[in-house]
């Protein structure tokens, strides 16, 4: 029996080629402008002088990023409706007949998981493709990357397997949340945090 | 600029500006001793309440507006246990509803009696329990700017600024002129005069706070915590016009005890200029809302 479902993602392995974002917007027909996984493209650096030459200095690294099904649902909390809800196996989900599109959720959200659906007027995200899971699958953003930069399973299992990384830049402070989620971190990670590095897509995702 | 978030504006600066007048007009008025159940004296009390009970009633309908799904509203009261926008709209109901009850004990003649004392406390508990939980619904770790202290002070600054000006503004035309002139009075001179001085010393910490700490403008700007929101910051002539105007409003303020302390009490032209301390302050409030909402508007 699985605790908490997660996610793995290795930064280290991601080329950013935004086949997860795809794969999942099309598995859940997910309309225009609307995304449950994106892949942000941190950037970073610039000219620094060594000796008496200026060389470049830059890094750049991909974070693909979704609903964290976090052990603290502060969306969940935040939902004066009660319409967000976490399952046994951890997987949380949004019951839209309660929903009333305040909106709220998705200012709590730390990890902009939850995304308003213009064409409903009520927020949606992520569901772990818990219908797969049902039937013993994997979600169709895992499947579908190209480099196997993507896992999920029990976190406690993920985190045996992985490690305990659960945060390189641009992401938030996990204390408030504690996503279920295991990042193989990039090598440039530290140097991102050094030389505050900053997401490059803010139009795409 | 978040302009789309009008209803959200509309709704917390009438709830504030609403909470700020009653707790500094309505419950000195009960609780002045003075007497209600003569037309002269009842009549701006029942003018002031019901104005209060509308404000907060045109707050909630604009709320409204913010709802994707807004026939579904009921819905909202769901989640009193963890849910701090249950919370605001209970206590709002709670708000309206005990002062709606104060207006009819006021209407038939009961407003100085001690179930109208008692009631027009629990009604101004109901409204301070509904400021904070207004501005606890924005403190969460989805948006850095909003998750400090920086949210409960604009809101509680916010409804302080605007009671006091408010009341000193509403004030104004029953007495006729401004302090201490002929006519009804309802609020004592020397409480106006308090006030006066003390919506001054608001106004001034104001400006003061918003130039050191407004987030992503103020000199002392705390550094923006990581998150997958972009960083949001206000124009600068926008930022420096709503500071500009909060200012002039404090200037006119001081211009009016000014005269009063020196030219002695009651002109028409100190009414007239209360009003335009108002009115500055009310748009400097309204612009400073717009760009509340636009630190959190970041992918929205």
């Amino acid at each position: 029996m699985v605790r908490q479902y997660g996610f793995h993602f290795n930064a280290a392995a991601c080329s950013g080629c935004k086949a997860c974002q795809v794969a999942c917007k099309d598995h859940n027909d997910l309309g225009g402008g609307l995304l449950w996984r994106r892949v942000y493209e941190v950037a970073g650096g610039g000219w620094e002088k060594e000796g008496g030459l200026w060389v470049p200095k830059v890094l750049a690294y991909n974070v693909s990023m979704a609903c964290n099904h976090c052990e603290v649902v502060v969306c969940g909390m935040a939902c004066p409706t009660k319409a967000i809800w976490k399952r046994d196996d951890g997987i949380v989900l949004i019951d839209e007949s309660r929903c009333i599109g305040c909106r709220y959720c998705e200012w709590a959200c730390p990890y902009s998981a939850i995304r308003y659906d213009a064409a409903t007027n009520l927020v949606s995200k992520c569901t772990f493709c818990v219908e797969a899971i049902d039937a013993g699958e994997a979600p169709a953003c895992v499947t579908s990357c190209p480099l196997r930069a993507l896992d999920f399973g029990d976190i406690d299992e993920l985190r045996k397997k992985y490690g305990a990384v659960d945060r390189v830049v641009p992401l938030p402070d996990p204390e408030a949340t504690k996503p279920a989620l295991v990042i193989t971190p990039h090598k440039d990670t530290a140097e991102a945090e050094r030389r505050g590095a900053e997401v490059a897509n803010w139009e795409e995702v | 600029m978040a302009w789309r978030e009008w209803p959200l504006v509309v709704f917390t600066l009438l709830g504030q500006l609403a909470t700020g007048v009653y707790l500094f007009f309505v419950l000195p008025v009960v609780f002045s001793g003075r007497p209600l159940d003569t037309a002269e004296g009842l009549r701006p009390l029942l003018d002031v309440l019901g104005g209060v009970i509308a404000l907060l009633g045109v707050a909630a309908a604009a709320s409204f507006f913010h709802l994707g799904r807004p026939f579904r509203a009921p819905n909202a009261l769901s989640n009193l246990r963890t849910s701090w926008l249950s919370r605001e709209i209970l206590f709002e109901l709670l708000f309206l509803l005990s002062m709606a009850v104060l207006f009819v004990l006021a209407w038939f003649g009961k407003g100085e009696g001690a179930p109208a004392k008692v009631v027009a406390v629990l009604a101004g508990v109901c409204g301070l329990f509904f400021l904070v939980s207004m501005a606890r619904v924005y403190m969460v770790p989805g948006v850095p700017a909003w998750k400090g202290a920086a949210t409960p002070f604009a809101f509680v600054m916010a409804t302080l600024i605007l009671g006091s000006l408010g009341t000193l503004a509403i004030n104004a035309p029953i007495s006729g002129v401004y302090l201490g002139g002929p006519g009804p009075l309802l609020l004592s001179p020397s409480w106006l005069r308090a006030l006066t001085v003390i919506a001054a010393a608001l106004v001034a910490l104001g400006v003061v706070s918003c130039v050191l700490l407004a987030s992503g403008r103020g000199v002392l700007r705390p550094r923006p915590a990581a998150s997958l929101k972009p960083a949001v910051v206000s124009p600068a002539p926008f930022f420096a016009l709503r500071v500009a105007l909060l200012a002039g409003g404090g200037t006119v303020l001081l211009a009016v005890l000014r005269s009063e302390i020196g030219g002695g009490p009651g002109t028409r032209g100190g009414a007239s200029l209360v009003w335009v301390a108002f009115a500055l302050a009310a748009v400097s409030e309204l612009l400073a809302r717009f760009e509340f909402y636009g630190l959190g508007d970041g992918r929205r």
